[in-house]
């Protein structure tokens, strides 16, 4: 099962704030959308609680919410004490490739066992409080996948690249 | 030096004449398809949408007991008789090419539906015609039958959708559709609801195909239903499989259900392009 990550990352690294985007890309959502269907998605507590509730769970995809909480609960969602619990259950599940969704203190933890990264490398500095983390781009390969210029909707340009560790 | 120069001349014959490389255009690289194959789901759903709006508040094709117009740009709509007698004709009139409606669209033209029943009966037909009907930019033709299916075993309500000679024309777009397609009403039925149509959802499922403004076949199936959502104009999610003959396969994606917008994804394998619908 290939383990990946997907995010979307301004040019300071700032993927979050105050358990917002600070930015409206339709087209990066839909790429996003596209990339995840149909595939288990793994998020942290805050990111679940981040996405606005009449649209959660992510439709289309099994949605694992990873949390110590006992108490956590959620319609539709498979609630698991640790990522590693997660990758599990996906794994029994007999997913493909899975993907880490965020937020940022997940992705620290699992970008040394990801087999690939989907970064949306968005051109602006906003000001955040959720960071991804950095990682040393000489041990991936990478490919364009998507570009978008600025228009009347998406107030920053960006790029998306899929990253491939090198064996 | 005879059969030499006989094949060099077959040579210059055959790559000036008979070559086979694919320009951009039979690759489609412009997502011309994707974008002909959204607006032509866009424009005869919104058609749809303008008789579903009209129904669900009049007393003779519903059973609320509301009568009431609904677009600020209709100059006239009205339905055959005051009796519920079927079959009964609705007419909206969106008069000139000056009507710019609630949602911000431009109407103009007819569009003419014929009720076999009342509307959320079950087995009732609604066919729906247009006359110099415009959305936009773009002029609608075709036949439209929408025959309600009953209650599935969800409870919720179901129609067959079948879009007949449908074709759009405008600058540069010239595109024929039909397409079977099941819609499932997922949100909204309510009775103390059923007045307020913004807060209807459907599910639509099954193929269309056609041939778009360069006159290329294609095939679209939808793998995951498309989303109408109707407080917002555009599809809100979905996905299909588009198929053009002899061309790579593409993926469309219309989202999330987060987004409200004519955007889409067309992805081929690992390189996404963005489609805008045209309006």
């Amino acid at each position: 099962m290939i383990i990946s990550l997907i995010a979307a990352v301004a040019a300071n690294n700032v993927i979050g704030v105050k358990g917002d985007l600070p930015w409206h890309l339709p087209v990066d959502l839909k790429f996003f959308s596209e990339t995840t269907k149909g595939h288990f998605v793994i998020m942290g507590r805050k990111n679940f609680d981040s996405i606005p509730e009449k649209y959660r769970p992510l439709p289309g995809r099994p949605n694992i919410v990873v949390t110590r909480n006992k108490d956590f609960n959620a319609t539709n969602v498979t609630v698991c004490a640790s990522i590693e619990a997660g990758i599990e259950h996906a794994k029994n599940h007999h997913e493909s490739e899975v993907f880490i969704i965020g937020g940022g203190d997940i992705y620290r933890q699992t970008i040394g066992i990801a087999d690939k990264i989907y970064i949306t490398h968005i051109d602006a500095h906003p000001e955040g409080d959720t960071y991804f983390p950095e990682f040393n781009k000489d041990e991936w390969t990478s490919e364009l996948i998507l570009e978008k210029g600025v228009d009347d909707v998406h107030n920053h340009a960006f790029t998306t690249f899929v990253y491939t560790r090198k064996s | 030096m005879r059969p030499l120069l006989f094949f060099l001349l077959s040579l210059f014959i055959s790559t000036t004449f008979s070559s086979c490389g694919e320009t951009e255009r039979d690759q489609d690289l412009e997502t011309l398809t994707a974008r002909e194959v959204a607006l032509s789901y866009h424009v005869f759903d919104d058609a749809l949408r303008e008789v579903h709006r009209f129904a669900m508040r009049d007393s003779l094709l519903n059973d609320t007991g509301i009568v009431q117009r609904f677009n600020s740009c209709i100059e006239d709509a009205y339905v055959s008789d005051t009796v519920a007698v079927f079959p009964l004709y609705l007419t909206i009139n969106y008069g000139g090419d000056t009507n710019i409606c609630d949602d911000g669209f431009n109407r103009f033209g007819v569009i003419r539906a014929a009720f076999s029943g009342k509307y959320l009966n079950k087995s009732t037909v609604v066919t729906v015609t247009f006359d110099e009907y415009y959305k936009d930019q773009f002029r609608i033709d075709g036949t439209v039958i929408l025959t309600n299916l009953g209650l599935n075993s969800d409870g919720y309500m179901m129609f067959d959708w079948e879009v007949i000679d449908g074709h759009i024309t405008g600058i540069n777009t010239n595109i024929t559709w039909e397409g079977e397609h099941e819609k499932t009403w997922v949100a909204g039925r309510s009775f103390e609801s059923q007045s307020n149509v913004d807060d209807d959802i459907f599910h639509i499922e099954g193929i269309s195909k056609g041939r778009n403004s360069r006159g290329n076949t294609f095939e679209n199936e939808i793998t995951n239903p498309y989303v109408a959502d109707y407080s917002c104009q555009w599809f809100t999610a979905g996905t299909s499989s588009l198929d053009i003959p002899n061309l790579e396969a593409r993926r469309l994606n219309f989202g999330l259900t987060t987004e409200c917008d004519n955007l889409l994804i067309e992805r081929r394998n690992n390189t996404y392009l963005e489609v805008e619908i045209p309006y």
